[in-house]
């Protein structure tokens, strides 16, 4: 069963994240092995294979890169198609980036914080693309599997700076 | 003199027990409230301390506690800080007094301790000694006990977790769940101030420290994060204070690390740093038992205060950690719990508010709190509906994975994971004519499968050879409510399947195992073929209970002919309990569980319909629990 109709929610890339939060726990609440402490054995290995299947499905759909994978694979488009590969003045782009954070390294934590902050709008951007792109059928800036590829990129870039900040 | 009663048709009562590093507790649910068990002075810490007499008695508590300076090869202190511990860990070359045993080639590389008797003693066995007092001391007071809820640092990893449920297994004690401690006096906080919101747990016990996110609301415990260090905690302060000592002492090295005198300076660490909680000087004569005897030691606040600092910076890390993990930031925290016993330092509680921008709430006892949490989920788990329903979302603390080509691990569930928890990943042949997978199961953050934990190393054997990339592996993982993994892997193109129980050894044979049973179990029940025949009686009557209850709730799933079925299982069923064949029980079980498979469905699915529509199961579920409760 795809995450999205594990979780009875409309497969879409903008999800409202409060109602998932509120599925998940009325679902937790039915099939939590600690509900089931004192059922019978067939009912506890059922609910604990679906509350296992309920909690990766949550998982999936509360990150938007698991999420919109999930949504490919349900329209059956691939992700790692010739269309995904990023385009080269991105690639320039994050190459850019990534000197940008050797030297932020090097000036110390504010300089971090600045292109963490700018990483970030980056990111977002990058966010909202992929939204329109998927929900809307957006195409002005490429496809989503490309659209997705990229966020991944903007990702791995935030949690290094995440990793270097939080020592800071 | 007082002579208690006990009803012996009462239900056993399950009980909820802090294994802890210094000291241990065991609780209950007493008219609606959790309390801790005292014993006959009243007395609530049993001290973790395990002492192996020359005489060949094993004691416990507060009398093994006082033979630390005399016998301190002997006597065991802190035994959770090697738990489920290798050998060559680092803790084995700490400041201490022990003297620790090897591994023979092809044993087990754990942690055996030689105490001066006929075989060396794992961690797990000194643990369970500490599980049967608290065992001995329940049913003291209540009688017959039902099952308990032991309590583990939220940072321990699976094979810490495996040891402890041995351990309780050992003392003949049936283990409902483990929790995790900072959830645990989570649950004990929150119950107790009816408070909503988002919480820190900092947690820093005699040897762990834990810290953990989570948010509360309306009865719904849901961890977002949990970090920290089982290696990190008042015991530590003991050591960098000791070491402080020796130098003042002007003390050779191989002074220092004679078992008389480490164990003395760390008992005059100990006693400097619980005056320095209060006063801004502190002094200490060492007591008998060591060449120190006699010696003053003396010790300042500020110079404590900068001996602890490294220590409190690495807590401040892991917090750190934490907070970006559940994506939150330090003033979006609606309050700050302080558990363990170690929080009592001042230097301790400056830090946690400089860390996190707010004063840490002092209304929970940091001692108590954890093992009352226990007991709450102790009580909620084994049905008695003395407690409000409340629900423990907890995660994984530690990344699961496998390793890959060049010693890379493959994260297959990542660290902060909802538990229970299940994930797959596939794999193939690297090389022509393959015939078997060596699969290594790591825990832990590092990228390099050797700095992490190894939890498992096993050979999938029996494929057929083909070309590089033909077979097809797929490796499942399986974290249940413990937050203990089992793999099962499977090659898809032949169907070559196994399954591994991620298992630890406590390092005993079989027979050392039964006769320490043996030992926990009462006089009566002295007999393991009695003993098997009463577990498989109690089985059969719990299964009877739940098939009972979910027919009267739900009767009107059956389809036609369904009842009579399950209703001539449940007949044989109690023909079972009532002869004295565990077999003939096993099988009656087995029957009924095959005919109440489709209602058990229908049952399951009907419930997940009413989640997803947003009805509050909880409505329906809450009302034959109050029920009980107020008929009871």
């Amino acid at each position: 069963m795809n995450p999205f109709a594990r979780l009875g929610v409309e497969p879409k890339f903008a999800v409202d994240l409060t109602e998932l939060e509120r599925v998940h726990r009325d679902l937790s609440r039915a099939l939590h092995p600690d509900r089931h402490v004192q059922s019978m054995p067939s009912e506890r290995r059922r609910t604990l294979d679906e509350a296992v299947a309920v909690n990766e499905a949550w998982r999936v759909l509360r990150s938007p890169v698991r999420r919109a994978e999930a949504l490919l694979a349900l329209r059956d488009e691939p992700v790692d198609g010739a269309d995904a590969k990023p385009s080269a003045s991105f690639l320039m782009a994050m190459m850019e980036r990534r000197e940008e954070l050797e030297s932020a390294k090097a000036k110390g934590p504010a300089a971090l914080l600045t292109l963490e902050q700018a990483a970030t709008l980056d990111a977002d951007r990058c966010l909202a693309a992929l939204s329109s792109a998927l929900d809307g059928g957006d195409a002005t800036n490429g496809p989503p599997a490309r659209l997705l590829a990229e966020l991944r990129f903007h990702r791995r870039l935030l949690d290094e700076l995440g990793d270097l900040t939080a020592d800071a | 003199m007082f002579l208690e009663i006990h009803d012996p048709k009462a239900p056993p009562r399950a009980i909820g027990i802090d294994l802890g590093t210094t000291n241990s507790i065991v609780a209950c649910i007493s008219n609606e409230c959790p309390i801790p068990i005292a014993d006959c002075n009243g007395e609530t810490l049993v001290p973790s301390v395990v002492c192996f007499d020359k005489s060949g008695d094993v004691i416990v508590g507060t009398r093994a506690r006082e033979r630390a300076a005399l016998q301190p090869k002997e006597t065991i202190v802190s035994v959770k800080r090697f738990i489920g511990r290798a050998n060559d860990d680092s803790e084995t070359r700490r400041l201490g007094p022990y003297t620790f045993v090897a591994p023979k080639p092809g044993e087990a590389n754990l942690v055996r301790f030689d105490v001066g008797i006929d075989h060396p003693v794992t961690p797990i066995e000194v643990s369970a000694y500490i599980l049967a007092e608290l065992r001995q001391r329940a049913e003291d007071d209540l009688g017959r006990i039902g099952g308990a809820v032991i309590t583990v640092p939220a940072y321990f990893d699976d094979t810490q977790r495996q040891a402890t449920k041995e351990a309780a297994k050992m003392a003949g004690i049936e283990v409902l769940r483990l929790i995790n401690e900072p959830t645990a006096a989570a649950l004990a906080y929150g119950l107790d101030q009816k408070k909503n919101g988002l919480f820190a747990v900092y947690d820093l016990g005699g040897g762990t420290f834990d810290i953990t996110i989570l948010h509360l609301d309306d009865g719904v415990f849901q961890v977002k994060s949990t970090g920290g260090d089982s290696q990190l905690g008042g015991d530590d302060m003991d050591r960098v204070v000791a070491e402080a000592l020796a130098d003042d002492l002007g003390l050779a090295d191989e002074v220092t690390h004679s078992a008389l005198v480490s164990r003395a300076l760390l008992t005059a660490a100990k006693a400097l740093k619980h005056a320095l909680t209060g006063a801004e000087s502190a002094e200490y004569v060492l007591e008998d038992g060591s060449v120190l005897a006699g010696k003053r030691v003396q010790l300042t606040r500020s110079r404590f205060d900068a001996l602890v600092m490294p220590l409190l910076d690495r807590t401040g890390r892991a917090c750190k950690r934490a907070l970006r993990d559940a994506e939150v930031k330090p003033d979006a925290l609606d309050g700050v719990i302080l558990v363990g016993g170690s929080t009592r330092v001042p230097a301790v509680q400056r830090f946690v508010e400089q860390v996190f921008g707010q004063t840490p709430l002092t209304d929970v006892d940091p001692d108590l709190a954890v093992a009352l949490g226990a007991a709450i989920q102790a009580d909620i788990l084994a049905g008695a509906g003395n407690m409000p329903e409340v629900l423990l979302l907890d995660v994984l603390p530690l990344s699961l994975g496998i390793e890959v080509g060049g010693g890379v691990v493959d994260k297959i569930l990542p660290r902060n994971t909802t538990i229970p928890a299940g994930a797959r990943a596939s794999y193939t042949t690297a090389e022509d004519g393959q015939t078997g997978f060596d699969l290594h199961v790591v825990q832990g953050e590092r990228e390099i499968a050797a700095d992490c934990r190894s939890l498992a190393h096993f050979v999938l054997k029996g494929i057929p050879p083909m070309a590089a990339g033909l077979a097809r592996l797929e490796v499942s993982f399986r974290v249940d409510a413990d937050g203990i993994l089992s793999v099962h892997a499977v090659e898809t193109t032949t169907g070559v399947e196994q399954v591994v129980e991620v298992k630890p050894s406590s390092g005993l044979d079989d027979a050392t195992v039964e006769t320490m049973l043996l030992e926990a179990y009462d006089q009566g029940e002295a007999d393991l073929l009695r003993r098997r025949i009463a577990e498989a009686r109690s089985e059969c009557e719990r299964l009877g209970r739940a098939a009972e209850r979910a027919l009267k709730a739900d009767a009107r799933m059956l389809e036609e002919g369904e009842r009579e079925i399950i209703d001539e299982a449940l007949r044989a069923l109690q023909a079972a309990v009532e002869g004295s064949d565990a077999d003939v029980m096993r099988r009656a079980m087995e029957h009924v569980d095959a005919v109440t498979k489709p209602f058990a469905v229908r049952r399951m699915n009907h419930a997940i319909a009413e989640a997803l529509a947003g009805r509050t199961i909880d409505d329906v579920d809450a009302k034959p629990a109050l029920m009980q409760g107020g008929a009871s």
